[in-house]
C-alpha cells in the first residue's frame, strides 16, 4: 500500500513540473473521464489483490504487473491537463512502454495462481465438489451450508432419473450430547469442536464425496456412486475416528474424548427416487429414531 | 370496571430482560463474524450500550430481529437464542429445580419475568394432550418478524424439554406460516413433530411426559427459588394482551365500548392499536380465528358447535366468516387434516 502511495505520488509530482498546464478550453473531457476512469479501476483492483491475498510470490508478481499498469494509464491520464516542453518531451513517449512489461509480470502471475489454485482445489475437494459459491458456506464448519447440500442432492437425484444402475447413499451424522457440552464449556468451544469435526470427516473421506453442515450439530455426508454396503464400512470407519478424537479445551487444557456421535444412512436409487426434501426429513427421522433407541439402551 | 391507561405496557416501552437477549443474540452474530452494528442498524442502540444495562424496548428488539432476517446465512441464530433465553432470567433455578413440566407452565404464564411477558400461552387439555396456544403479546411489525419471534419461543421450548425429560420429549409443534426454505433448523434444534401453514401458533405434549415426575427435581429447592421469584416485581401487564382477552370475553364488542372500557376515546385507542401494528376489526378476526381454527382442529367440533360457541346465528354465517379468517371453509381445513395425516402414515 505504501508503495502504492508512493510511486503515485512521485509521477505526479514529476510530470506536473516538468510540463506546462494546458489551458481549460485545451483539455478534451471525453478522455479525461475515459482514462481517468480505468486509472481509478485499475487502482482499485490493486487494492482488492492486497486486501484479497496472503503475501507470497503470486501477490507481488500481480501487484507489480497491476502497478506498472496503473503508471502508465495514470502518466496517459494526466497528459490530458499537461503538454511537456521540447526538452521534456520523452515523457511523452515512454507512457506506453511500461505497459507490455506490465501485462507480461500479470499474466506470469496468473500462471502461478492457477497453480497454487489447483492446489487448494485438491485440499477442498471433499467440501465442495464441482462448483464454488461462496455465499454457500458456513462460517463455524468452513464447509458448504444444507442449501448448497440441499442442490447437489437434486442433482444426484437426477442422474438416477437416467440411469438404472446408479445408487448414491447419504450419512447423516450428529454429534451425542452437544447441548451438554456447550453449556459445559461455552458455544466458542463448541464451535470448535463443530469446526474439528468437520476438518476430521473431511479427512476421512473419498475424493468424491461431499460434507456439509446441516444445521446445529448435525452434518450431511454425500457418497455418490455408493451402495448401501459400501456405505456402512465409510460410516463405521468414521464413527471411529471421530470417537477416538480428543478435543482440547482451551480454558484449562483439558482433553474430552470418546464424543460419541450418532448416525444414519440412506440409500437410494431409481425405483425410490424422490425430492431432496423427502430424503432429508427421512434421513432426520432415522438419525432420531436411532438416537431415541440408544437413548433407551443406556 | 375500567381500566387504568398506565398500567399497562406497550410496545414502545422499554422492557426488563430484553437486553440480555438482544446482547447474546449480537453476541452470537459477532462469533459468526457478523459486525454488530449491522445488526443495530435502526434500533438507536450501540454495542457500547450493552455494558450499561440500559433496558431496550419490544420495539428495538424487533428491528433488531428484522435486521437479522437480512442475514440469509444466519438462519441457526434464532434458534440459538432461543435455547438461551433463561441465561441470566431469575426463573433460571425454578426451571432447574421444578418436579414436572406442568411446574412450569405455572411460572411462564403467572410470572412472565424478564422478556417472557413477550410471550403469551394459553393452556388447553383435550384427551390426552396439553395444548399451549401461542400469541405475541405485543403483535409483531412484521410476519417475519412473528416467524423469527415463534422459532426462538418454539426452540426455547424444545430446548427446557430436552434439558428437562431428555430425548423422548415427544413433542409437536404446529406454526401459523408456511414451509421455510431453512426447514433444517428445524428439524435439527427441535427435534420434533413439525407442521407449517397452520391457523395457529401451538405447542403439543402428551400428559404423560407433561406430568411426569423429574428426576432431578427437587421440591424444597423449587419452593425456595419460588419464594425469591415473588420479590421481583411483575411486569406490568400488556395491553394488547389485555385487550385481545377482553375481547374474547365479551360477545359482541363494539369498538366504543372496549376503548370506554381502557379508559380512552376510540381515536386514542384506534392510534394504540395501530402502533401494535393492527386493527379492531383485524385483531378480532385473529381471535375468532384462533378460537374457532382450534375447535375444528383439535376438539373436532362440528361446525353448529362451533358457530353457536362464537355467537353466530346461523352455520352458514360461520361458514361465510370462517371463510374471510383462514382463507378456507371449515370442511377444507378439516379435510386437509385428514389429508396430512394420511400422508404421514404412507
Amino acid at each position: 500500500m505504501v508503495i502504492l502511495i508512493i510511486t503515485w505520488v512521485t509521477t505526479f509530482i514529476l510530470t506536473l513540473s516538468y510540463g506546462d498546464y494546458k489551458s481549460a478550453n485545451n483539455i478534451d473531457w471525453f478522455n479525461v473521464a475515459g482514462e481517468g476512469s480505468i486509472t481509478i479501476i485499475t487502482q482499485l483492483w490493486i487494492i482488492f489483490v492486497l486486501l484479497s491475498r496472503p503475501k507470497g510470490r503470486v501477490t507481488t508478481l500481480l501487484f507489480t504487473g497491476f502497478l506498472i499498469m496503473n503508471l502508465s494509464v495514470t502518466l496517459d491520464f494526466i497528459d490530458e491537463f499537461v503538454r511537456y516542453n521540447e526538452e521534456h518531451s520523452w515523457f511523452d513517449k515512454i507512457e506506453s512502454i511500461p505497459t507490455p512489461f506490465g501485462m507480461v509480470l500479470m499474466t506470469l502471475a496468473l500462471y502461478y495462481w492457477h497453480q497454487e489454485q489447483m492446489n487448494i482445489n485438491l485440499q477442498l475437494k471433499s467440501r465442495e465438489r464441482f462448483y464454488r459459491e461462496h455465499q454457500l458456506h458456513d462460517v463455524i464448519s468452513g464447509l458448504a451450508n444444507a442449501d448448497y447440500m440441499k442442490r447437489q442432492i437434486s442433482n444426484e437425484l437426477s442422474l438416477l432419473v437416467n440411469n438404472d444402475q446408479y445408487v448414491f447413499s447419504l450419512i447423516m451424522l450428529d454429534i451425542a450430547q452437544f447441548n451438554q457440552f456447550n453449556r459445559q464449556f461455552g458455544d466458542n468451544e463448541g464451535d470448535k469442536l463443530l469446526n474439528k469435526f468437520a476438518h476430521l470427516i473431511c479427512d476421512n473421506l473419498r475424493d468424491q464425496d461431499l460434507v456439509c453442515r446441516y444445521a446445529s450439530d448435525c452434518f450431511i455426508i454425500m457418497l455418490p456412486n455408493t451402495e448401501l454396503e459400501e456405505a456402512e464400512k465409510i460410516n463405521e470407519l468414521l464413527i471411529d475416528t471421530l470417537e477416538g478424537f480428543s478435543f482440547k479445551v482451551c480454558k484449562n487444557g483439558r482433553l474430552i474424548s470418546k464424543q460419541k456421535v450418532h448416525t444414519s444412512i440412506i440409500t437410494t436409487s431409481k425405483s425410490e427416487a424422490s425430492s431432496s426434501d423427502k430424503l432429508l426429513r427421512e434421513l432426520h427421522c432415522r438419525l432420531l429414531n436411532s438416537k431415541r433407541a440408544f437413548g433407551q439402551v443406556k | 370496571m375500567s381500566a387504568k391507561f398506565e398500567n399497562f405496557s406497550y410496545i414502545d416501552m422499554p422492557c426488563l430482560g430484553l437486553q440480555s437477549w438482544a446482547v447474546q443474540l449480537v453476541d452470537l452474530a459477532k462469533n459468526r463474524g457478523i459486525d454488530p452494528d449491522r445488526l443495530l442498524k435502526g434500533t438507536k442502540l450501540f454495542y457500547q450500550d450493552f455494558t450499561t444495562g440500559k433496558d431496550i424496548s419490544i420495539e428495538q428488539f424487533y428491528r433488531l430481529l428484522e435486521n437479522c432476517n437480512q442475514l440469509d446465512n444466519q438462519r441457526e441464530l434464532s434458534f440459538l437464542l432461543g435455547s438461551k433465553l433463561l441465561n441470566h432470567n431469575p426463573l433460571y433455578s425454578t426451571f432447574a429445580h421444578a418436579n414436572s413440566l406442568s411446574d412450569l407452565k405455572k411460572l411462564i404464564t403467572r410470572a412472565p419475568l424478564n422478556g417472557f411477558n413477550l410471550f403469551n400461552a394459553e393452556h388447553r387439555y383435550h384427551q390426552g394432550r396439553h395444548y399451549f396456544i401461542i400469541n405475541l403479546s405485543f403483535g409483531a411489525s412484521s410476519p417475519k418478524v412473528e416467524q423469527l419471534t415463534c422459532e426462538i419461543f418454539a426452540s426455547f421450548i424444545a430446548a427446557i424439554c430436552k434439558w428437562r425429560i431428555g430425548k423422548n420429549s415427544n413433542l409437536t409443534f404446529s406454526f401459523p406460516y408456511a414451509k421455510p426454505k431453512y426447514i433444517e433448523q428445524y428439524q435439527t434444534n427441535l427435534q420434533a413433530d413439525i407442521k407449517f401453514s397452520q391457523q395457529l401458533f401451538m405447542i403439543s405434549i402428551c400428559s404423560k411426559l407433561y406430568n411426569k415426575k423429574l428426576l432431578d427435581g427437587s421440591p424444597n429447592l423449587f419452593k425456595q427459588s419460588l419464594s425469591l421469584v415473588k420479590y421481583y416485581q411483575l411486569p406490568k401487564k400488556v395491553w394488547l394482551q389485555q385487550v385481545r382477552n377482553y375481547l374474547e370475553s365479551l360477545d359482541n364488542p363494539s369498538l366504543e365500548h372496549v376503548s370506554d372500557h381502557f379508559g380512552v376515546s376510540t381515536a386514542t385507542f384506534k392510534r394504540k392499536l395501530k402502533k401494535h401494528n393492527t386493527n379492531f376489526s383485524a385483531l378480532l378476526d385473529s381471535i375468532y380465528q384462533q378460537k374457532a381454527a382450534f375447535n375444528i382442529t383439535t376438539l373436532e367440533k362440528s361446525n353448529e358447535n362451533v358457530a353457536s360457541e362464537l355467537n353466530f346465528s346461523d352455520s352458514a354465517n360461520f361458514r361465510r366468516a370462517f371463510k374471510r379468517w383462514t382463507g378456507m371453509t371449515p370442511s377444507q381445513l378439516r379435510y386437509g387434516l385428514i389429508n396430512t395425516s394420511l400422508k404421514s402414515k404412507t
